[in-house]
């Protein structure tokens, strides 16, 4: 398996959408790339079984209930209004 | 003794028979925290007025002669990555500071529809990755027993707080090991119930598959009235089970003589594990044996096998559960001229180092061209590690093992995260398999404490319950750091 480079540690930042610290990449990479090696240790294990997902419990009845407030939760925005969250304009 | 340094069903019975208000409970502990939480740092907020304001209610109410539940007056300290509703809940990030959720986690609200009253929010690491409460956006909890040592991590503020006397319960979350690694290393009781046995809704995810709630406690007795108010189906969490419960009302009397306790050589030494760690577990595993238990070698998965499954499968879930922090609908927002450029500026900044590292891990293991030699491959593992631990379990009742393989690490002396990671290896097995595990303090090395791990079958905590209240009335109650 590959180490991971600064220019891997960018294309991640990107899909992830978030900014690293320039001065952080490097040592992110080296970081990065320790615990990708050591979790080689998976690629020798040996599986005899098919692993199965956790099973829920229930399901709810599909039906309408009360919710929480529409208010409430557009103040714990940082920027909304009555109608809805604030957002940098993404349309002409 | 201080008042609220009683276990909490002690103080549950004196505050119903009127020997003593909740108000005046509620006011020890929250004087205590006052006066230590500059030094200690356990707590992000400290809840004066509600708290005050519901144990005047709760006082009113028994006055009234309603019946109180059980753990009326109790005051508890709730990890904050648990939701509260009117009461900021920031998982220890930037990113959510002054977040004040509309609603209130279930394993909370259960706890205080009890009667339990919230004196504070505990510090953690940002959004519970870490091992040692060091990766908080509101600075590092310190150990009670020694203010130069972690207490552990990630729920490392609810742990110092039961230990240093706050309140006789407390609150975490366990994704690898989380409520029990603080629990050994502040030496209070720690349990983490089987994957379902507690409703996660309202607690901030970070590996949805791994994640459960559960409380500390400085008495096996405490621990299970505890577990027995949260347990239970949630219509808000269709992963939580309506399991029966009946069996934990009685496992603190029941006699240990007979059951079997699993041992793995492999487990008891090496690996980092410290002598005086071992030393310490050994002879605790001696005293159970004392009393009647079987001790049996049983085969378990490797550690580092574990450790590496975690540590591809906890990160590619953290990736996508920390999707929802992008500064639109809560927190904190960094102004930016485009929507893309706000996303990333909000989470690069707000977001710590530790949390970034594992967002752009799990990123790269789910990852075209990468998926299936690591995170398909660690699923796999993972199914592997949980047949392994079921075929054990046909060769004993429960197993045993150290928490941590240390004692609490100094203050900033861990700087390599792999090696943070590994302070884990033995308890991010119980996680992966979903399996219910409590640390129960068991003695001391170089004067600080040391846990001992138990890991029972799925739902069969009252196993963990009988061999923790055997050891207690053996050992005596694990004393409030000093």
């Amino acid at each position: 398996m590959p180490d991971i480079t600064s220019d891997d540690v960018h294309r991640l930042a990107e899909l992830a959408r978030l900014t690293v610290d320039s001065a952080r990449v490097e040592t992110l990479a080296a970081e990065l790339s320790d615990i990708t090696e050591y979790v080689q240790v998976l690629r020798s294990v040996t599986c005899t079984v098919t692993p199965s997902p956790h099973a829920m419990s229930s399901v709810r009845k599909d039906e309408v209930n009360p919710s929480l407030d529409r208010e409430e939760l557009l103040n714990a925005a940082p920027h909304s209004d009555a109608d809805g969250f604030i957002v940098p304009r993404v349309v002409g | 003794m201080t008042i609220h340094h009683q276990s909490a069903t002690q103080l549950t019975r004196i505050i119903c028979a009127g020997d003593i208000s909740a108000y005046e409970v509620t006011t020890a502990s929250l004087e205590q925290i006052q006066a230590e939480n500059p030094n200690l740092n356990a707590a992000i907020t400290i809840c004066a007025e509600k708290a005050q304001a519901a144990a005047k209610r709760l006082d009113e109410s028994i006055g009234r002669g309603e019946i109180p539940g059980p753990l009326a007056g109790v005051p508890i300290v709730v990890k904050d990555n648990l939701c509260t509703e009117g009461v900021e809940t920031t998982a220890g990030s930037h990113i959510l500071r002054g977040h004040i959720p509309p609603f209130t986690a279930t394993a909370v609200a259960r706890l205080v529809n009890a009667g339990a009253i919230i004196v504070a929010k505990s510090n953690l690491d940002e959004f519970a990755m870490g091992s040692s409460t060091e990766h908080s956006a509101f600075g590092a909890t310190k150990n009670p027993w020694d203010h130069t040592r972690v207490p552990g991590g990630s729920s490392g503020g609810s742990a110092a707080a039961v230990a240093a006397g706050w309140a006789p319960i407390s609150l975490g979350s366990d994704t690898g090991g989380s409520i029990r690694q603080p629990a050994s290393l502040c030496g209070v009781y720690g349990l983490k119930p089987t994957w379902g046995r507690v409703s996660r809704f309202g607690l901030i995810a970070f590996a949805s598959s791994l994640d459960q709630v559960g409380p500390f406690a400085r008495t096996a007795q405490d621990l299970a009235a505890a577990l027995q108010v949260m347990a239970g189906h949630d219509p808000h969490d269709a992963t939580s089970t309506a399991y029966a419960t009946d069996a934990l009302n009685t496992a603190l009397e029941k006699d240990i003589r007979g059951q079997r306790i699993g041992i793995c050589p492999e487990w008891m030494s090496g690996n980092g594990l410290s002598t005086g760690v071992a030393d310490t577990v050994s002879h605790a595993i001696e005293v159970f044996e004392k009393m009647g238990a079987k001790i049996v070698e049983v085969t378990l998965p490797k550690t580092q096998e574990a450790l590496a499954a975690y540590y591809v499968l906890a990160p590619a879930e953290a990736s996508s559960n920390l999707a929802r922090f992008d500064g639109v609908r809560f927190g904190v927002r960094n102004e930016a001229n485009t929507l893309p450029e706000m996303y990333k500026s909000t989470r690069g900044t707000q977001f710590g180092d530790e949390v970034i590292r594992r967002i752009l891990l799990g990123t790269f293991v789910l990852s075209d061209g990468y998926r299936e030699a690591y995170y398909r491959q660690a699923q796999r593992v993972r199914g592997q590690i949980t047949h392994e631990f079921e075929s054990a379990f046909a060769d004993c009742d429960l197993i045993a093992s150290p928490t941590s393989p240390v004692i609490a690490p100094l203050i900033g002396a861990q700087t390599d995260p792999l090696a943070m990671y590994r302070m884990d290896e033995f308890t991010i097995g119980a996680n992966l398999a979903g399996l219910p595990a409590l640390s129960i303090p068991c003695g001391y090395s170089d004067s600080m404490p040391v846990g001992l791990q138990l890991i029972a079958p799925k739902f069969r905590e009252e196993r963990l319950l009988s061999i923790a209240a055997a050891y207690e009335r053996h050992a005596g109650q694990p004393g409030v750091a000093s």
